[in-house]
């Protein structure tokens, strides 16, 4: 518990002074929210492990790379970015509603989540965003999902911060037109 | 689910060995990146120069000589070469810190104006008189139009301008 007070910055500078002591930490911090993520855009829970234990891993090699004056979140999700979309142009795409996996725990829910009434429409919502091209779905699940602004992703998908925005609404568009749930007061 | 994936992960680092890469790691990839991107860079920059001079060079010696002919002496594997060399340029831009935040359209058109504004001002200035009888630099001088040019119309117009640039030379 003697990392709980520091904040993710602090604690990976700590992390690259000790030769990766107090890593755990992050696995501890991270774990839920880029295990979330993972499973918003696979839907597939073993993948999503899978996609997060090589993220963990990752970071745990290139953690020397990481500039500490920067916010550490975009860059941890920018690698789980790209292993995801790695993984997804190698699987099937395609996924019925009830194979669509669900976290075990309903803590860390975002703000779109806490929403929701039920699981079942979060899986029809989940499952019509996954429809969409991946540039608005990546978009999507980040702001709505991940509770990440805009600067944020920017940073994590590496495109300016206008794009994220004429993204967001033309994938909200979109998914206005095509899904059964009324998701006016959603998204 | 939860403690499965931390141990699993922590075992694994453990168990295979992975080590942090240092940070002299990156300091050097760093620097090899700013290298190589200054070298595509200038590579870019002499092959525009050598695609605008190669033409001009040859109308000198066969006396004027229009667009048209102008257009069919550009040496085109060349051409290719320099939208290659300006593309990979412009994917290094774009994936340095912080190059995907400026609006990425405007930059790439400023940075292939630049090449080809830099590559034209070399091509007019004395750079290629200077360099061309130089050893080794000469041969690519002294390419035979012939395997440049496309097949037809201008097929005949090239003979004639062969036989003079041998005659010349």
């Amino acid at each position: 518990m003697r990392f709980s007070k520091y904040s993710d910055e602090e604690l990976v500078r700590y992390i690259q002074k000790n030769n990766g002591q107090g890593f755990e930490e992050i696995i501890e911090r991270y774990q839920k929210k880029l295990l979330r993520y993972a499973l918003n855009l696979c839907r597939d829970s073993e993948t999503a492990e899978d996609i997060v234990q090589d993220v963990f891993i990752a970071s745990y090699q290139n953690i020397n790379s990481f500039n500490v004056k920067r916010k550490f979140s975009p860059w941890i999700y920018r690698i789980a970015h790209n292993k995801a979309i790695n993984e997804l142009r190698k699987i099937k795409r395609t996924t019925s509603i009830d194979d669509i996996a669900e976290l075990p725990s309903s803590e860390d829910l975002s703000q779109v989540e806490k929403k929701l009434d039920n699981k079942r429409t979060k899986k029809i919502l989940i499952n019509d965003i996954a429809s969409l091209p991946l540039k608005y779905q990546e978009v999507i699940i980040l702001r709505f999902f991940e509770d990440k602004n805009y600067e944020e992703i920017s940073d994590i998908l590496k495109i300016p911060r206008n794009t994220v925005g004429v993204r967001i609404k033309r994938g909200l568009e979109r998914l206005r037109k095509d899904t059964k749930i009324n998701i006016k007061d959603i998204l | 689910m939860k403690n499965d994936l931390k141990e699993k992960t922590l075992s694994k680092i453990q168990e295979e060995k992975i080590k942090i890469r240092p940070k002299s790691y990156f300091i050097v990839l760093k620097i090899m990146t700013y290298i190589l991107s200054a070298i595509i860079a200038l590579a870019a920059i002499l092959t525009v120069n050598l695609t605008l001079y190669l033409p001009q060079r040859t109308i000198r010696m066969i006396g004027k000589a229009g667009i048209a002919e102008y257009l069919t002496l550009l040496p085109w594997p060349l051409l290719v070469a320099s939208g290659l060399l300006i593309g990979i340029f412009i994917h290094f831009y774009k994936n340095y810190e912080g190059g995907y935040k400026k609006h990425f359209g405007l930059a790439a058109i400023i940075i292939v104006l630049t090449i080809i504004i830099s590559g034209g001002i070399l091509a007019a200035s004395n750079f290629n008189e200077k360099i061309e009888s130089k050893p080794g630099v000469n041969k690519l001088y002294k390419w035979n139009e012939d395997n440049l040019v496309p097949q037809g119309p201008r097929r005949r117009l090239h003979k004639k301008m062969n036989l003079q640039i041998h005659n010349y030379e």
